[in-house]
């Protein structure tokens, strides 16, 4: 018998993500347009977070991976500005010193810290692997949302969930996928740990953002992992 | 299944319909209301063509069906989820069944006439996987799916194991348990067994597994009924599969008689 390869387990850990309570709510509406806001000052303190893992796992300044690290993050840079206007549409204001770091979303900035404190001391590969599965979640999420804002009519509001962004980010998980490729055909245990530690991080980020901002929608009893 | 199953094969004249029949009259006869077992064959009829098996228990009996691949594999979690399995066990067994793709997955789902047995169904994920591999399979399983105890090391409980050929996750009041199985001496012989581990340690008992039984060896009594002559007399079956022993310290033995009728488990020892 064979062993599942870090890409297979990407793949896996993407499916299950993607099926995740708080997903679900958004791709069947169940939360609506009027409530749909909630999150977006969370997602704005993500979106910065997010800035520094890129940033963190593009740090490849030599050998064969470093150009590609280097495009990679260029394209991937300054994003989270977008959130700024995004949160001006909404009517919802700048971002307060409690936005960033109130009590309520310190589980979230745990869960970022994970992923970016395994970047300390990664090799090349194991970034890039980590890379992957972020871009690999961020197509969930993103594709989800902006999926969303597309059947509301919200389009006109938002900038980092709209066209522009997806655009941007197609493709991406696939074109680290291609430039790590013997890793991501390694069954290595030390890659599959990141791998899991990666989407059990964002897993346990939105579930946990799901369950503060849409109380009322979302099953308690599907914390943790939800449908995985 | 609850012996391990093997890759199923087709070679058997009986078929989906004949199995579901078959299940139907075991209902009838070990006093199973029939109502629960139409609703769990209606479930897990389009998997029945892949692999079939029944195991008389001392107060009932079990269905297991299973496949191979993604689908398979979200057959399994639903009907095992549909059967009561918590949802950590079933994350666990997905977690399982991900990390070895291309081997079978089955559920096991038992009926009782005794309503104080336990009736968990159990997931199975059909390894092939050496030692080391499964130590981190298990691991790396069990922290998807939330669980306090750390699972890996089981596979040192088993003396010379070197090959992990079965997973499978049940519940035990309530809380996941891991099944294990190896080939391993069981007197002059070599059988399978499994060993149980939760969150307490390793469970008081294990089970062993006497493959390709003769019917006829097996004592007609009161714990059987009339299944043991209905399957040699109707169903014109010499061998059972398996029949397993679950040993305990603590209470007389339990036994189960275990009959593949679609797809076939290869033997004990070729598996080796």
């Amino acid at each position: 018998m064979t062993l599942a390869t870090v890409a297979d387990t990407i793949e896996h850990r993407a499916a299950a993500y993607a099926a995740l309570p708080v997903f679900t709510a958004f791709r069947d509406d169940v939360i609506d347009v009027e409530r749909f806001p909630r999150f977006l000052k969370e997602q704005a303190m993500a979106a910065r977070w997010f800035q520094d893992l890129i940033w963190a796992l593009t740090d490849i300044p030599e050998g064969p991976l470093a150009a590609f690290a280097a495009a990679h993050g260029k394209a991937d840079s300054g994003h989270h500005k977008w959130m700024a206007h995004d949160l001006a549409a909404f009517g919802l204001g700048g971002m307060s010193e409690d936005d960033w770091f109130a009590f309520d979303k310190l589980h979230s900035r745990v869960q970022l810290s994970r992923i970016l404190a395994r970047s300390h001391q990664a090799t090349d590969d194991e970034r890039l692997v980590m890379l992957c599965c972020l871009e690999a979640a961020g197509e969930v999420t993103l594709g989800t949302l902006n999926a969303y804002v597309h059947r509301h009519g919200l389009l006109q509001q938002t900038h980092y969930l709209g066209d522009a962004h997806v655009r941007v980010e197609e493709r991406q998980a696939q074109a680290i996928a291609e430039a790590v490729a013997p890793a991501m055909a390694s069954t290595s245990s030390d890659l599959l740990d990141l791998v899991d530690l990666v989407f059990d991080a964002l897993s346990r980020m939105f579930t946990d953002g799901g369950l503060r901002h849409y109380p009322e929608l979302l099953s308690p009893q599907l914390q943790v992992g939800g449908a995985a | 299944m609850s012996a391990p199953m093997a890759m199923p094969v087709s070679s058997s004249s009986v078929g989906v319909d004949d199995v579901v029949a078959e299940v139907l009259w075991l209902a009838q006869h070990r006093h199973v209301p029939l109502h629960d077992v139409r609703a769990t064959l209606e479930q897990v009829r389009p998997w029945l063509s892949s692999y079939a098996e029944w195991v008389l228990t001392e107060d009932g009996f079990e269905i297991i069906t299973g496949g191979v691949g993604p689908r398979a594999r979200q057959a399994v979690c639903d009907i095992a989820a549909s059967a009561g399995l918590s949802s950590s066990s079933v994350r666990f067994f997905r977690a399982v069944a991900e990390a070895c793709p291309d081997v079978m997955v089955g559920v096991k789902v038992p009926f009782t006439s005794n309503h104080s047995a336990p009736t968990s169904p159990t997931a199975y994920v059909r390894t092939a996987l050496a030692k080391d591999d499964a130590r981190q399979v298990l691991k790396r399983a069990a922290a998807r799916a939330g669980w306090s105890f750390q699972p890996g090391d089981v596979v040192d409980e088993h003396p010379s194991c070197d090959t992990l050929y079965g997973i499978g996750v049940v519940d035990d009041d309530g809380a996941p348990m891991l099944k294990t199985y190896v080939l391993q001496e069981v007197g002059d012989d070599v059988a399978f067994v499994s060993l149980r581990l939760n969150a307490a340690g390793l469970h008081h008992a294990h089970k062993e597994y006497a493959a390709d039984v003769e019917v006829k060896t097996l004592q007609a009594s009161p714990l059987w009924g009339a299944a043991l002559t209905w399957m040699q007399g109707a169903l014109g079956i010499d061998t059972v599969g398996h029949v397993g022993r679950e040993v305990c310290a603590h209470r007389a033995d339990r036994w189960k008689i275990y009959v593949e009728r679609i797809g076939r488990i290869a033997t004990d020892r070729s598996l080796r």
